[in-house]
């Protein structure tokens, strides 16, 4: 599904945020992205989603090598892959329901159709009840799940998300990631970039070890 | 996923897109008209005062341009009444000077022609005067007989070859033309025209500026949204979209002020434009813009509000490319 070859990202001429990355995660495969923080897992995910272009090298993405995408192709390729952000890029002036139905609206999808999708997405993060509040009346745990609502409410084959986990407490870290588990297991192919090892350590899940922008190890899934 | 599921979805979302995505670009359209209107209403003085500087710097070229068009009116009627005056020899007879106007009246350049005989010249220029006894005190009657000629071709040009050839027939003296202040006019009324075009060029720039720096507060104050929605996959133009009809909607607001303005301006001067032109003699009005020219105004205004807005979001989008 993901391809990097020898991947390499320069900021400013002289710093190297990622060097000589390759690595390869297969379809419907469940991966942790792990490193202190400054270790390049941000500018990773940036490159995949087309933010940022690589200095060096290749990434191919369901087979296309993506730094070939035209301007104008760009937000076709993004509407493929949910995204979880860090700080969740929620709209603080509409409601949980309408930040949902955000990747649905700019799609063109039919109302009745995106409301339906919009609630089963909602009702499988438990927040079906909230639809109407408004992201500021939630707490960080349930705007981090709304991010994860909007994320896959448009059932893209590849769900990214940086650090999802950030600041909640290990409980509610434990249900967001089955949530993540759960989406794995219908096919989709999952992404973690996370700093929080306890949690990597229980999961079991294949993790791509980044220091200093470079891949050290790569352990497979026990 | 399974290679089958996922080719599944992808037909699924195929045909998804092929009936539906004309529909659904159609109800973004509608909702973004509305929902920019709905925006320009909730702030309802901040709007007013940018259509109102639009709406002025519309009215100053609209204005002049409307006066060029009462101008060209007045053009019209000039050339109509544009005339060569023709006198002849002293020794001319009344006879003679018959048969000179009928011998001018086969020319083809000649469209019309009046005989003034002496006698009668001497009694307009007694009533012009307000001198009647002067006949009494001229031993003789100083002034020949002329024939005031109306050309068919009213251009100086033609009109100086003209003069040139009648000269050149017996019994006529010297061929007059009062040419010089008919070319000013024109020249001056060139001027307008360009002044106007001019100004209108610029005033328009002024209406781009002002929508411009508007829409790029907007876009200010939802830079939050832009990023988000550019980070979920919306294109270009879905972003550009609600600015471009804010951008509409100002200008069109503008235009439709504008238009007041003209109608209350054209109404504040119509009087003492009037009473001026009638003391030159001559029946001038200003011209109303009817339903074709506030068309034309509605138009220019909604589109250059378009297209401020399109610049200041193009502007705004450029920056936030990948690098």
């Amino acid at each position: 599904m993901i391809v990097f070859e020898h991947v390499g990202k320069r900021y400013g001429g002289r710093f190297d945020a990622l060097a000589a990355l390759s690595f390869r995660i297969r379809r419907g495969e469940m991966v942790f992205l792990t490193g202190h923080s400054g270790a390049g897992k941000s500018s990773l995910l940036r490159l995949i989603i087309r933010l940022e272009r690589p200095s060096r090298g290749r990434i191919l993405v369901a087979g296309h090598d993506i730094d070939t995408l035209h301007a104008s192709q760009i937000p076709f390729y993004r509407r493929q892959i949910g995204v979880v952000f860090q700080d969740h890029q929620l709209l603080f002036d509409r409601s949980i329901f309408h930040n949902v139905a955000l990747p649905l609206e700019i799609q063109g999808m039919e109302p009745r159709e995106s409301a339906r999708r919009v609630r089963a997405a909602l009702d499988k993060v438990g927040l079906l009840h909230r639809e109407r509040a408004l992201p500021i009346e939630l707490s960080g745990g349930e705007q981090q799940r709304v991010g994860i609502a909007r994320a896959v409410v448009n059932k893209p084959a590849l769900l990214l998300a940086d650090e999802p986990t950030g600041n909640l407490d290990p409980q509610l870290s434990a249900d967001i990631m089955r949530l993540f588990e759960d989406f794995n297991r219908i096919g989709t192919t999952v992404m973690i970039a996370s700093h929080d090892l306890a949690l990597i350590a229980r999961m079991r899940y294949r993790t791509l070890r980044l220091r200093d922008g470079r891949l050290t190890a790569e352990q497979e899934a026990p | 996923m399974s290679r089958e599921a996922s080719k599944g979805r992808g037909a699924r979302a195929q045909r998804t897109t092929l009936s539906s995505r004309w529909r659904g670009w159609l109800r973004h359209h509608r909702a973004m008209c509305l929902d920019s209107a709905l925006r320009l209403v909730r702030s309802p003085l901040g709007s007013l005062f940018t259509m109102l500087a639009i709406a002025i710097a519309l009215v100053l070229p609209a204005g002049l341009w409307l006066m060029l068009d009462g101008a060209r009116l007045l053009d019209a009627e000039l050339d109509a009444s544009a005339t060569a005056t023709a006198y002849l020899a002293a020794d001319v007879d009344d006879d003679e000077a018959g048969r000179i106007q009928q011998a001018l009246n086969a020319h083809p350049e000649i469209k019309a022609s009046r005989l003034i005989t002496a006698e009668q010249g001497l009694a307009e220029f007694q009533r012009s005067l307000g001198l009647s006894d002067l006949m009494a005190r001229l031993p003789d009657n100083p002034l020949p007989a002329s024939i005031v000629l109306s050309p068919s071709d009213p251009s100086p040009l033609a009109m100086r070859a003209l003069a040139d050839r009648l000269e050149e027939l017996p019994g006529v003296d010297e061929v007059r033309l009062d040419l010089a202040w008919l070319d000013r006019l024109r020249k001056l009324a060139e001027l307008g025209r360009r002044a106007t075009l001019g100004l209108g060029v610029l005033f328009g720039l002024g209406v781009l500026l002002v929508v411009g720096n508007t829409i790029r507060l907007a876009v200010a104050s939802r830079r939050k949204e832009i990023e988000v929605v550019t980070l979920i996959g919306a294109t270009h133009a879905f972003v550009r979209r609600p600015f471009l009809y804010s951008g509409a909607w100002f200008g069109l607001g503008g235009g439709a002020l504008a238009l007041a303005l003209l109608t209350l301006g054209a109404d504040w001067l119509a009087a003492p434009i009037s009473a001026l032109a009638a003391s030159y003699g001559a029946s001038y009005s200003l011209p109303r813009l009817g339903w074709a020219g506030s068309a034309i105004v509605l138009t220019c205004s909604t589109l250059l509000g378009w297209l401020g807005a399109w610049l200041a979001v193009s502007r705004h989008l450029s920056k936030i490319r990948p690098r």
